[in-house]
């Protein structure tokens, strides 16, 4: 159990404060797939955005559990599930990456746009033929002079619409090794970059989503994040960020739904009888609780593991897998405890299922953590 | 009789026609097996296809031979087939009753008015299909006369020629070992099917007689070289068919046969043999499949090999499978499904399977010549390569590696060595060493599936 | 026993075990010949962060050091020698 301070408090506050009016329209967003630009400016001055990042570059210095205790604020406050996952695909695309692999030159320059909100940050790392195996990844990125040659195309890159800075993922060793990867920092106005037409999806409607194609982008070597051949050490490295930012913002969301759910169920009857007190409804709020519970103590207790410089690979799946099953368990359930209600757009509850269903795929899918899990276990 | 059985049986043939374990049957005495098959067939209605139920025999011989006579269609189904697969078979080809090896027969029910049509069909024999049911395959009798001419001359088999047999009856293997033997009035050694896996059988049954010519897969020599001392001067036609030759094999075939010329034949059953090539033991390269034979054509269609037959069957019995047979230019050819390249020198090698090709890690990979790779090491004298389904890569790849006896390979040489002959892809995410026999299916290959299915 | 005869032994057990500890050249190219893939090289580092103590995540990392048994020994000594980090 962890003891927060009142300065975390507060900042959670801010945030929730925060989510509570980026929110507000929504239902209205989620129907037409549109980006809250005023959210964004709101989120842009409130610092949230350099939580995580150094003091000399625009950030709040904040250590990883605070990160992930105020953005479980937000998720708790803020009915616009696209919103968070945004902010955090801005967050650990660009700029954990910068912070922990990035030299002090790339740091000077990106950081501060990054912790500022200036330059909306994604990353490019699948591919049409790929899928999750980064390893097959067929982006080249070729050594030409003092440039890298980028060549290939991604697809389901988060943010991209609205990005400014890319970190593409590409091949420049041997396909199949574990060095045959580089990251590179490209900005989007470099000539070659092509920034694909925003995509319809199920849910997260509200972050947008594009492919990138990338032909003959020319990314000079310093901007090489991390030793050439690193990047599937970077990219491990901003996944285990991603699971734990990205999935503790949907534990505040679960806490959020919990607590409609049981308010609901206290008060609407039925026969006389509140519903929460037929075991089928009561039996649902406690598997939601369960999942509540499960999922913090799992992203927490990684994130403490991780801190403490603990190996957390096998735990990180484990939590991916964990809270994204529970998060659209609890989705769900809630479609059932609401009944019609539940099952009409405009409630907002709906949405939350083709929005959870999101978390089992982006980041892995469950059947990728469970493999992962498998080969840590030193099974094939 | 003799009219029955000309051009089956040589009519001038004397001595032994057929051995088979230890006991030597005469052309006189296989004559009179025919006649009693004949007596029986004769009691069936005329030219109504009929199914075997045998295992190879003398006996059995004999009852191809007087179906053969007759001119009568038959269905040769493999032996171990299931119940209702062969029940399946016989409709289709519309048997009207099953015949065993001891002349006993057993009425189908078939009904007479579905009988496909059969003009001209003498053997039908069976390939695996991808649905679990083989395909039958209709072969005619002036592909296989001309066939057994090719045969005669290419390996000169004439009156007294000592040919061993091991393929099971049921292969189009025979028609070279047992039919054209006969045909010849040569004399023909039949290896027990029942035990095609025990080496001291097999060389019993192998110095029965001074076998001249034989014909068999790689998993043959392995057995008789396992046990066998000396060396087999008699032999001057080695064949070896039907499953890639490991090189290490191959290099001590002169030890054994000294005056053998070695060959490798590549055909299949729709088509029966189509290339032909010198194996040239001295190559630690994979064996190619050389050119093809007279009177056969080949063509290319995105590396899969296309072949066009004197001996084909141009069909399946069922015409509603189509896939492999296809009409190019208003002639039809088979698709055989095996990727080849042609040398400068206008020898074709195999390059493994078209369906033995899987992704890993989006890069494709054909399995086999991974295995190509790894038979190429001194220290390697099996090697299976399977590709086990992975969410992440696709397909990873797990090799399953016999040790040459004496010596003991380990992953590290074993994956260096691929290294240096593969992409990186291609190196098998995991090496396993194993003392056992690959399991092998009823045809001599390797099971695969079953291999998988273990490691899965 | 040697920090390099450790390494040596925990890569032998975790990546090829059908091999002595004493057939691993110090110098054999592990990921070029696919003893330790992608997934591997997060086990060695876990590994390695875990029995010696490294800040592996302050250290700029790149799989060069994985290379080989003797690359990783000079990992661990040069990350050993900055010390632990914060």
């Amino acid at each position: 159990m962890i003891k927060w301070t009142d300065e975390q408090r507060t900042l959670r506050a801010a945030a929730a404060e925060l989510g509570a009016v980026v929110g507000k329209d929504h239902l209205e967003r989620d129907a037409t797939g549109t980006f809250s630009e005023q959210g964004w400016a709101l989120v842009r001055e409130s610092g949230l955005l350099g939580l995580p990042f150094g003091a000399e570059y625009g950030g709040l210095d904040a250590d990883l559990l605070t990160t992930m205790y105020v953005l479980e604020g937000l998720g708790e406050s803020c009915r616009d599930g696209g919103f968070p996952f945004s902010v955090t695909t801005h967050v650990v695309s660009t700029g954990v990456p910068l912070q922990r692999f990035g030299s002090d030159e790339l740091k000077q320059r990106y950081l501060p746009g990054v912790c500022s909100g200036s330059a909306i940050g994604a990353h490019a790392i699948s591919e049409p033929d790929a899928g999750s195996d980064m390893m097959a990844m067929r982006t080249t990125a070729v050594l030409d002079g003092d440039d890298y040659v980028l060549s290939g195309s991604k697809s389901f890159v988060s943010n991209g619409p609205i990005a400014d800075t890319f970190m593409v993922y590409a091949r420049t060793g041997k396909s199949g090794a574990p060095d045959a990867i580089t990251t590179f920092l490209v900005e989007r106005d470099s000539p070659g970059l092509h920034v694909g037409q925003p995509m319809g999806k199920m849910g997260l409607k509200t972050s947008p989503l594009s492919e990138l194609f990338l032909d003959g982008v020319r990314v000079p070597t310093s901007r090489v994040v991390g030793k050439v051949g690193a990047g599937f050490l970077v990219l491990d490295h901003v996944m285990k960020w991603e699971i734990l930012l990205s999935f503790v913002v949907n534990l505040g969301e679960m806490e959020h739904r919990l607590a409609e759910c049981v308010r609901h169920a206290r008060s609407r009857k039925q026969f006389g009888r509140p519903i929460g007190s037929y075991q089928s409804v009561s039996n649902k709020l406690v598997d939601m609780r369960i999942g509540v519970e499960t999922s913090r103590k799992w992203l927490y207790d990684t994130a403490e593991k991780l801190v403490a410089r603990k190996a957390v690979t096998t735990d990180i799946a484990i939590t991916k897998l964990v809270v994204s099953e529970a998060n659209v368990a609890s989705a769900l359930a809630a479609v059932q405890v609401f009944g019609g209600y539940g099952y009409m757009t405009e409630y907002g509850v709906e949405k939350d299922v083709r929005n959870a269903v999101a978390g089992t795929i982006y980041s892995g899918t469950t059947e990728i953590q469970r493999q992962r899990v498998a080969a840590m276990m030193g099974l094939g | 009789m003799g009219d029955h059985l000309s051009g089956l049986i040589d009519s001038h043939a004397k001595g032994t026609a057929v051995s088979f374990n230890g006991a030597d049957v005469s052309y006189r005495e296989l004559r009179a097996l025919v006649a009693d098959a004949l007596r029986v067939l004769d009691g069936l209605p005329a030219g109504r296809p009929v199914a075997l139920h045998v295992r190879k025999s003398p006996e059995s011989v004999a009852l191809v031979l007087a179906c053969w006579a007759q001119r009568r269609p038959f269905l040769l189904p493999p032996a171990d087939l299931g119940t209702d697969a062969r029940a399946a078979l016989y409709r289709q080809a519309g048997c009207g009753h099953v015949l065993h090896a001891d002349l006993t027969t057993v009425d189908t029910g078939e009904p007479a008015d579905e009988v496909p049509e059969l003009d001209g069909v003498g053997p039908m024999l069976t390939t695996s299909g991808s649905t679990g049911l083989p395909k039958v395959v209709p072969l005619p009798h002036d592909g296989i006369d001309r066939f057994t001419d090719w045969a005669a001359g290419a390996f000169g088999i004439t009156g007294g020629s000592v040919v061993f047999n091991y393929a099971p009856l049921n292969f189009d293997l025979c028609l070279l070992d047992i039919w054209t033997t006969l045909r010849r009035g040569g004399h023909v050694v039949l290896a027990d099917q029942e035990r095609a896996v025990d080496a001291r059988y097999l060389l019993r049954a192998f110095t029965h007689a001074r076998v001249e010519v034989v014909q068999a897969v790689p998993l043959f020599y392995r057995r008789l070289l396992e046990v066998a001392d000396g060396p087999f001067p008699d032999v001057r036609e080695l064949v070896h068919t039907g499953d890639a030759m490991p090189p290490a094999l191959l290099a001590r075939l002169p030890e054994f046969f000294p005056n053998a010329r070695l060959r490798n034949v590549y055909g299949c059953t729709e088509t029966n043999d189509s290339l032909i090539h010198d194996s040239d033991p001295t190559s630690a390269d994979p064996v190619p499949i050389g050119r093809p034979i007279d009177g056969v054509q080949v063509r290319l269609d995105g590396g899969e090999l296309l072949v066009r037959t004197p001996f084909q069957a141009g069909r399946y019995l069922d015409t509603a499978i189509a896939d492999k047979w296809v009409e190019v230019d208003g002639e039809t050819w088979l698709r055989t499904g095996d990727l080849v390249r042609q040398d400068a020198d206008g020898v074709f090698h195999l390059d493994g399977r078209a369906d033995y090709q899987v992704k890993v890690r989006g890069v494709r990979t054909n399995v086999q010549q991974v295995e190509q790779a790894l038979q190429s090491h001194a220290e390697v004298a099996d090697v299976v390569v399977l590709a086990v389904p992975d969410d992440e890569a696709g397909y990873r790849l797990h090799a399953v590696v016999r040790a040459v006896d004496g010596t003991r390979p380990n992953s590290l040489t074993l994956r260096s060595h691929c290294a240096r002959l593969l992409p990186r892809t291609a190196v098998p995410s995991s090496l396993e060493l194993t003392a056992d026999e690959f399991p092998r299916t009823t045809t001599g290959k390797v099971d695969r599936k079953k291999l998988l299915a273990e490691r899965v | 026993m040697s920090r390099i005869d450790e390494i040596t032994r925990y890569i032998v057990a975790e990546f090829a075990p059908d091999i002595r500890a004493d057939e691993l050249d110090a110098d054999y190219d592990l990921l070029d010949n696919g003893v330790v893939d992608s997934l591997g090289l997060l086990r060695l580092i876990g590994w390695l962060g875990e029995r010696y103590d490294l800040p592996v995540d302050d250290i700029d990392l790149a799989p060069e050091q994985f290379r080989s048994v003797r690359a990783v020994d000079a990992f661990v000594e040069s990350a050993l020698v900055k010390g632990p980090a914060l």
